[in-house]
């Protein structure tokens, strides 16, 4: 495992955390980018967590409340991917679980200021997800 | 658990405000639709089936419509009464212009509304009500880039 204070590398993959309402396996892209956007008050970006600094993808499921736990699903992302697409990945420590880092491109200003850029990348990190899911809502 | 009346729930769907509520829908939407989300008018099965997948969605708007901030335990707002009583008017008005039913129907963690189709090429088509009255509408070709605009009731916005 890695030490959250080093640096991200383009081998590692990030975990996002998608709610089971953006997921749906029947359809042609079992994710919606909708899974990528900020809540107005991700003035950082929106959250992914290291997969190399964490046991197992389920542990990053401490920070949310206990009875929504099961109601997520987790898709891994290669941190080389996020960059093609321009995005950077920034630790942001929290105290819940180590790893945790933000995408500071999909910040709440940002996503609101263009919307047709970010929704391109909102929808390829719908289908980078869609192809790498490694927990489904239960 | 009984299901609620649109009465019980405090929508009101009166005529006066659906006619003023999305004027620009035919504009600046229904022409520009991908041609599969026009099905004309169903007969016999399929409008059995369609008619059904509609009232999935506006099901699905009743409950969006009963959400309570931190819905998803990350504190995301719950989208306001209001703005999903326009969106029921949206989708009742799609309905009535004989677009197919959406795919997903769901809210954002932005506190807006989601209504999402997909097509098994990965073209989608997305109406993203943001507050009463005021959508951006997002249609994504396959292969192509994003196009970008906004429908409202008074006017619309520019095209990204």
């Amino acid at each position: 495992m890695k030490r959250e204070d080093e640096s991200v590398t383009p081998d590692e993959f990030v975990i996002r955390a998608i709610w089971t309402g953006f997921y749906n396996p029947q359809n042609p892209l079992p994710i919606l980018a909708a899974a990528f956007r900020p809540r107005p008050d991700e003035t950082d970006g929106i959250s992914v967590f290291r997969a190399a600094c964490v046991a197992k993808p389920e542990d990053v499921l401490v920070v949310f409340a206990e009875d929504k736990r099961d109601r997520y699903a987790l898709a891994l992302l290669h941190v080389a991917e996020l960059q093609k697409l321009g995005l950077t990945i920034e630790p942001a420590k929290i105290e819940a679980t180590p790893g945790h880092a933000v995408l500071p491109e999909l910040n709440c200003t940002a996503v609101s200021a263009d919307k047709a850029k970010c929704r391109e990348i909102q929808n390829k990190l719908a289908e980078l997800a869609s192809a790498n899911l490694v927990r489904t809502p239960v | 658990m009984r299901s609620r009346s649109k009465r019980e729930r405090g929508i009101v769907l009166n005529s006066e405000g659906v006619r003023k509520m999305w004027a620009t829908l035919e504009p600046e939407v229904l022409p520009k639709l991908p041609a599969a989300a026009r099905n004309g008018v169903a007969t016999g099965t399929a409008a059995r089936a369609e008619a059904g997948d509609w009232k999935r969605c506006i099901d699905a708007l009743l409950d969006i419509r009963l959400l309570e901030p931190d819905w998803d335990g990350q504190g995301a707002p719950a989208p306001a009464p209001e703005l999903v009583d326009s969106a029921i008017v949206l989708a009742v008005l799609l309905r009535q212009k004989n677009v197919i039913p959406p795919t997903e129907t769901v809210q954002s963690v932005a506190g807006s509304v989601v209504l999402n189709w997909q097509w098994p090429d990965q073209s989608s088509f997305e109406i993203d009500v943001i507050a009463p009255d005021l959508a951006d509408v997002y249609l994504m070709p396959a292969g192509k880039p994003v196009q970008h605009w906004q429908i409202s009731g008074t006017g619309f916005g520019a095209r990204t």
